[in-house]
């Protein structure tokens, strides 16, 4: 049975570490992972990258190393790949051709859906920033290769949406065991495709993309600029809507405005259902805080998610990542989660987030946007074109920041804070009714980090 | 005088949880070695200002793993912008990845994609990654938001700094543990002429042990002032 790290390459590494810079040992020749067969050290290089510095500067140390340290040196081969995985063996007595570590597709080939279970509808969490993205995706996920196909989510980074695409491809999987799922970053179909055109499996390629049932592509905004990427795509997209198979797609924006992709494959992501993600407002963020803390089994009190929700509201990853220090930080003190907890364990958290979004900073980004000058905005002109832009920096202000009212309209110029409070009512009215002012305002909050 | 020469006994090994003075770091050591052992969370972000321990931490980190011949590879990523990104290719099959100054790749596009993409596939398999930086990471100037989200979502950590005494105990277990002493005095002379940062002074330290064993000299203040020309 080969073992894990044999005894003998531990000790040549221990030797290489006499003889070698120590930056050198740990870079390139510690990460080799060495199996061990009767009279051979396979070595595994985890990259190209990695494989080729071994092979030109280390491979003859190795060598010595390997002679010096065993009266019957042992033949040793380096590879590229993981002992886990199925690896291609590249270097042959001593080192022969490389071939990466493309696993040609047979027709017979078990489709690897990629689903993450945990990712379910049970546990996304609902508000009025997503309830129509989910819907949508349920019922999807009844009824694929109908009218909703493709099913287009986007939106920013971190609000949710590879969740929400695993656990439609979960139900999907649910109600039809039978189907062919599959999940893929737009990276890796990228990848595996380069791979297949390098070793003439291009067909294999096409074969296995082209007959899911159900194919899942997150983050297609990073096909742009990759021209035959997008050709496979859109031939795979083409053969797989002919045939009523479901795509869903995500993307960080609307196709039109995906600069580098061809204007078909735009055209054609808006056939079907394209749905917003917008960011989650205080109600959500709370709920989504209490309930991660209900899968992690920590006792989180609502209050405690109130504020950890006031003060992050960006998107999910960061008020994941704030629960995270929280939990960690109560576990090592051995300490139950209160309020005064929190403040000291996330006062790095919340005092680079106040120093980030303050009143200064809100008025200098609506001016340069508006193109106004930021004494404009703090004079008494009342001309629609400065009195609208400075509604929405107070009501940013109000929104982002934990300056008081009076403090606010002080800062405009000296207003009363009943002007604050008029200009927010204002913006929150227009908003409904003025898609141009939401998306403005929309702009603002993400060009604010939020 | 016949100067002596002196055999480079520093080992990587020398690198271990035991040989960092933790100070009030003993949360960031437990946070780790949770990770290690499969108990904590799958990523820490580590930051602190430079010289305060982070690249000894996260080599400490990696030893502990290639002691126990398991996989780990720790990336110096300043000392690795003359590679290509796809030196991250294939690294979420090991146990744990160390990169080591994160904010050399800030703004370099191909680095911050690859390594957007060596989080997608991290976030699926068993790896674990700490990742150093000497800012929060949403004072990091990344410019794909993608990789910006997925750096806080992690277990954020930072690593504080040493106050005086807790400097001058670090460098007498430093001394002691390199087979020396370390005379008050002296110590103290050092920290009232010399800059304070641990990277500095750890860095005088090994030196002047140097000096004094090729010389046969002890470590009196007027033998430091003409080694270090002060």
């Amino acid at each position: 049975m080969p073992t894990n790290q044999s005894q003998l390459w531990k000790t040549c590494l221990d030797y290489l570490g006499t003889q070698l810079p120590s930056g050198d040992v740990n870079l390139w020749i510690k990460p080799l992972q060495a199996v061990e067969n009767s009279n051979l050290i396979r070595l595994f290089a985890p990259n190209t990258h990695v494989y080729k510095k071994v092979k030109n500067n280390f491979f003859i140390d190795i060598e010595n190393a390997l002679s010096e340290l065993s009266t019957t040196p042992p033949k040793f081969t380096l590879e590229i790949g993981s002992i886990p995985s199925k690896s291609i063996e590249v270097e042959k007595s001593p080192i022969s051709t490389t071939q990466p570590r493309y696993e040609p597709i047979t027709p017979t080939v078990k489709y690897d859906n990629n689903l993450i279970p945990t990712f379910t509808f049970d546990n996304f969490v609902e508000g009025r920033s997503n309830q129509i993205a989910k819907a949508a995706s349920f019922e999807v996920s009844n009824n694929p290769g109908k009218l909703n196909n493709p099913l287009y989510l986007y939106g920013g980074t971190g609000l949710g949406k590879t969740h929400l695409m695993h656990a439609l491809g979960n139900k999907l999987l649910e109600n039809n065991p039978d189907f062919n799922i599959v999940y893929s970053s737009s990276e890796r179909f990228f990848s595996e495709m380069v791979k297949a055109l390098q070793h003439s499996k291009i067909d294999d390629f096409k074969n296995y993309y082209r007959n899911v049932d159900a194919l899942l592509i997150d983050d297609i905004q990073f096909f742009a600029g990759k021209g035959k990427t997008q050709l496979e795509f859109f031939h795979t997209f083409e053969t797989l809507f002919k045939k009523n198979q479901q795509i869903i797609l995500t993307c960080d924006r609307y196709p039109k405005e995906i600069d580098g992709l061809e204007d078909r494959l735009k055209s054609r992501f808006g056939w079907g259902l394209t749905i917003a993600i917008e960011p989650p407002d205080l109600e959500t963020r709370t709920a989504i805080l209490l309930n991660k803390a209900k899968i992690a089994e920590i006792d989180l009190p609502v209050e405690v998610a109130y504020l950890v929700a006031k003060r992050l509201r960006s998107h999910v990853r960061e008020l994941e990542g704030a629960l995270k220090r929280l939990i960690a930080f109560s576990g090592f003190k051995g300490v139950p989660i209160t309020e005064e907890l929190t403040k000291e364990a996330l006062r790095d958290l919340f005092s680079i987030q106040d120093k980030l979004v303050t009143v200064d900073n809100i008025i200098k980004l609506v001016t340069d946007y508006y193109k106004l000058k930021e004494s404009d905005l703090k004079s008494k002109k009342r001309t629609r074109n400065i009195a609208r832009p400075r509604q929405i920096a107070m009501a940013l202000s109000k929104e982002l920041t934990n300056q008081s009212l009076p403090k606010i309209g002080e800062l405009f110029g000296g207003r009363d804070h009943t002007t604050v409070i008029h200009a927010c009512k204002k913006i929150n009215e227009l908003k409904q009714e003025d898609t141009k002012l939401k998306d403005d305002y929309t702009y603002l909050l993400i060009k604010l980090g939020i | 005088m016949t100067t002596q020469l002196i055999l480079n006994f520093d080992s990587p090994d020398d690198i271990n949880f035991n040989s960092f003075y933790p100070g009030a770091n003993e949360e960031v050591i437990y946070h780790i070695k949770s990770l290690l052992n499969g108990k904590g969370e799958q990523f820490i972000y580590l930051w602190s200002p430079q010289g305060e321990g982070k690249s000894h931490l996260l080599q400490a980190a990696c030893n502990h793993l290639w002691n126990k011949g398991q996989t780990a590879s720790y990336i110096p990523l300043l000392q690795s912008m003359d590679m290509a990104p796809d030196i991250l290719d294939g690294l979420e099959n090991f146990k744990l990845i160390c990169l080591d100054d994160i904010f050399s790749i800030a703004g370099k596009k191909d680095w911050e994609i690859a390594l957007f993409n060596l989080f997608n596939r991290i976030k699926n398999s068993q790896a674990k990654l700490i990742i150093s930086a000497k800012t929060p990471a949403n004072q990091l100037p990344i410019n794909l938001p993608d990789l910006r989200s997925r750096l806080s979502w992690g277990l954020t950590s930072q690593l504080h700094a040493l106050d005086d005494a807790q400097k001058q105990a670090a460098l007498k277990d430093h001394a002691y543990h390199h087979g020396f002493q370390l005379p008050d005095k002296t110590l103290g002379f050092l920290m009232n002429h010399c800059s304070r940062d641990n990277h500095t002074l750890f860095s005088l330290i090994d030196r002047l042990d140097k000096a004094s064993m090729e010389s046969h000299h002890k470590l009196t203040i007027p033998f430091i002032k003409k080694v270090l020309h002060l």
